[in-house]
């Protein structure tokens, strides 16, 4: 088998790969995206939660504060 | 090695191989330590952003291996045609060097001996004082590293680090006891400024009344993941038996508590070469780990750095000739045509207190007070800076100004704390687009809270941002309208904007303000421009209707 044959035939079988399954990429590329956007959502939600302690904290030590008779 | 500089570059050709750092100086005066292990044998590197209104004249640039002094390259420069050598000095002409932040200091070998002396006196004084308050101090930090490598404070360090390990696992608890700790110190007469919940910092005074060092203080605490914290840097792997008992540590003939294995806080905190000197070493925080510390313990300094050196720096002005006030209000020119539409606007407000919400240097405050004989104005905000030009530029008696944070819930506490009864109103002068979401959402409610005391509240901002806009300049920061609009419907609240002229430069003409109606359309110059917009807050209806007029218990539960 000559070199230009064997190039023709790889080149095909290459085509033929990637003509029969274009679908596994796409969704492997949309499903990591998804997958991002998921993590980021979380991520947003764990900020305000560790906010939520400072906001705690701050809060609870204004109540002791104003709540504390005077002497 | 060979030196290259303009004003804009400094280029090192041929550094040294075993080279980790070098000190560069003018005329023998340090001014910078670079870290250049990142480094090939020649870099050409801009010079620092800080440094640079400072780089005229001419000098004699050294550079010096940091380690061992090594002189490595020297050379003449001319940064420009001034006849003066080039100085990077403060007010008080002491020597300013770039800190590990990348901001102007006084470092400790540019403070006498006395001065070193007495921050060691000082931190072993707050050591035992922590200690009395029930705490488990120890030294951190540059402090810590100065004592274990040559058993001195660093001198390319600017401060004193301490910090006190908490019995806290929740970070919660753990800021609970820091507001508490940071309470107890000021009772005992430190001056503190807090940088967040778990890291204060005490500022120490001249007679002058400037600064002349700090001491920080942080909160250290195991969390219960079994990793060590020390806001807002250090966290990582170590046993508690790593930690406790505490060892020991000298500075001069000083003893201070240090953690029991020293070399693995140390390689927490810089890395596995902490032996080695890089005074150029920049705290590098994963981002992670600013994450949850900004998250647990907030980021009260957010931008504070930018907004006392805006306000120190007009202070000094005065080479033009004009008065301290006149350099102020040039400085602060482009936010003149909100400050003009505010006047006007609180021209109508009846309340007997009128906030000024980040009054800055007071220029709006002063207006407003005058304007108005009858009414208290009360200047708020978060610079030390800009409340001491205010106090300074103030001589009528209905003026107040007074320390507010809006990155705090605990600013929600300024009308029982400063005196102010219903009704007061608010007006703030382009604050909104300048402190980012966070201080916004209390700025909000401050003007929430002023439309339920039966007051009124109006602000202006900018709509557009600077052709140079950065995040490192709020100044330069912009708010959109469909944002705040969305904002403000969060907080049961409604917006009517009108856009302002923009104010004509001082040197071409007299400032020309006027009120563009709303519905037409924007002119060209005004989209040129920043776009400056006034805004009247108002209760939604809903709003309204939910809140009652009068507070009452609310009944059991």
């Amino acid at each position: 088998m000559t070199i230009p044959n064997l190039m023709r035939r790889a080149a095909g079988r290459a085509r033929r790969t990637l003509q029969s399954r274009p679908t596994p990429v796409a969704r492997l590329e949309s499903d990591l995206r998804a997958q991002q956007d998921r993590i980021d959502e979380l991520q947003l939600e764990i900020d305000e939660l560790r906010r939520d302690s400072l906001r705690v904290a701050e809060l609870i030590d204004l109540a002791e504060q104003a709540f504390t008779p005077k002497p | 090695m060979n030196i290259r500089s303009s004003s804009r570059h400094l280029a090192l050709e041929a550094l040294p191989e075993r080279t980790a750092s070098v000190d560069v100086s003018f005329d023998d005066a340090r001014v910078w330590s670079i870290d250049v292990r990142q480094f090939g044998a020649s870099v050409e590197l801009d010079w620092p952003e800080t440094l640079q209104p400072y780089l005229v004249g001419s000098t004699r640039i050294s550079v010096r291996d940091s380690t061992d002094g090594t002189l490595l390259g020297e050379r003449e420069v001319s940064f420009s045609a001034d006849p003066q050598r080039t100085s990077v000095t403060n007010t008080d002409g002491t020597p300013l060097v770039l800190n590990k932040w990348g901001r102007l200091g006084v470092a400790l070998d540019a403070m006498s001996v006395d001065v070193q002396s007495l921050i060691v006196e000082r931190s072993s004084t707050l050591v035992a004082q922590l200690r009395e308050l029930g705490l488990r101090p120890f030294v951190v930090g540059g402090t810590l590293l100065g004592a274990v490598r040559d058993g001195k404070l660093l001198p390319h360090d600017d401060d004193a680090d301490i910090a006190y390990l908490s019995v806290h696992t929740n970070p919660a608890d753990v800021a609970l006891e820091a507001f508490r700790v940071g309470r107890a110190l000021a009772d005992l007469g430190y001056e503190l400024q807090r940088h967040s919940a778990t890291h204060m910092q005490l500022l120490f005074r001249g007679s002058n009344g400037r600064i002349i060092h700090y001491i920080d203080v942080f909160a250290a605490f195991f969390s219960a993941d079994g990793l060590i914290n020390q806001p807002f840097h250090v966290r990582g792997a170590m046993r508690q038996e790593q930690m406790l008992p505490f060892g020991e540590v000298h500075i001069g003939s000083a003893v201070f508590p240090a953690p029991a294995d020293v070399d693995r806080w140390l390689t927490i905190n810089y890395d596995a070469n902490w032996r080695t000197p890089i005074p150029g070493f920049v705290l590098d925080t994963p981002p992670e780990t600013s994450r949850r510390f900004d998250g647990w313990f907030g980021s009260f300094n957010f931008q504070r750095e930018f907004w006392d050196a805006f306000y120190g720096t007009a202070a000094t002005r005065g080479a033009s000739g004009a008065s301290p006030e006149e350099d102020r209000e040039d400085a602060e020119q482009e936010w003149a045509a909100g400050r003009e539409w505010l006047r006007s606007t609180a021209d109508a407000f009846e309340a007997p207190t009128l906030v000024d919400l980040g009054c800055g240097s007071g220029i709006l405050s002063r207006q407003l007070a005058r304007d108005r004989a009858e009414r208290r104005v009360l200047g708020m905000d978060y610079s030390v800076e800009a409340l001491e030009r205010a106090r300074e530029s103030s001589q009528d008696e209905r003026t107040d100004y007074e320390h507010v944070n809006l990155y705090r819930a605990r600013s929600l506490a300024f009308a029982a704390e400063y005196g102010v009864e219903a009704p007061f109103d608010v007006v703030a002068n382009h604050l909104l687009e300048q402190i980012g979401h966070h201080g916004r959402s209390y700025a909000w409610r401050i003007m929430r809270m002023a439309l339920h005391s039966g007051g009124r509240a109006a602000f202006a901002f900018h709509a557009r941002p600077s052709t140079n806009v950065t995040f490192t300049d709020p100044t330069g920061w912009h708010l959109e309208t469909a944002q705040l609009v969305a904002e403000a419907s969060q907080f049961g609240l409604e917006v009517e904007f009108q856009e302002l002229a923009q104010p004509v430069a001082p040197e071409t003409g007299p400032i020309k303000l006027a009120v563009v109606n709303g519905t037409r359309p924007v002119s060209r110059a005004l989209r040129a421009g920043r776009m400056p917009i006034g805004a009247l807050v108002r209760l939604a209806p809903r709003t309204r209707a939910a809140t009652p007029a009068v507070h009452s218990p609310g009944g059991r539960s």
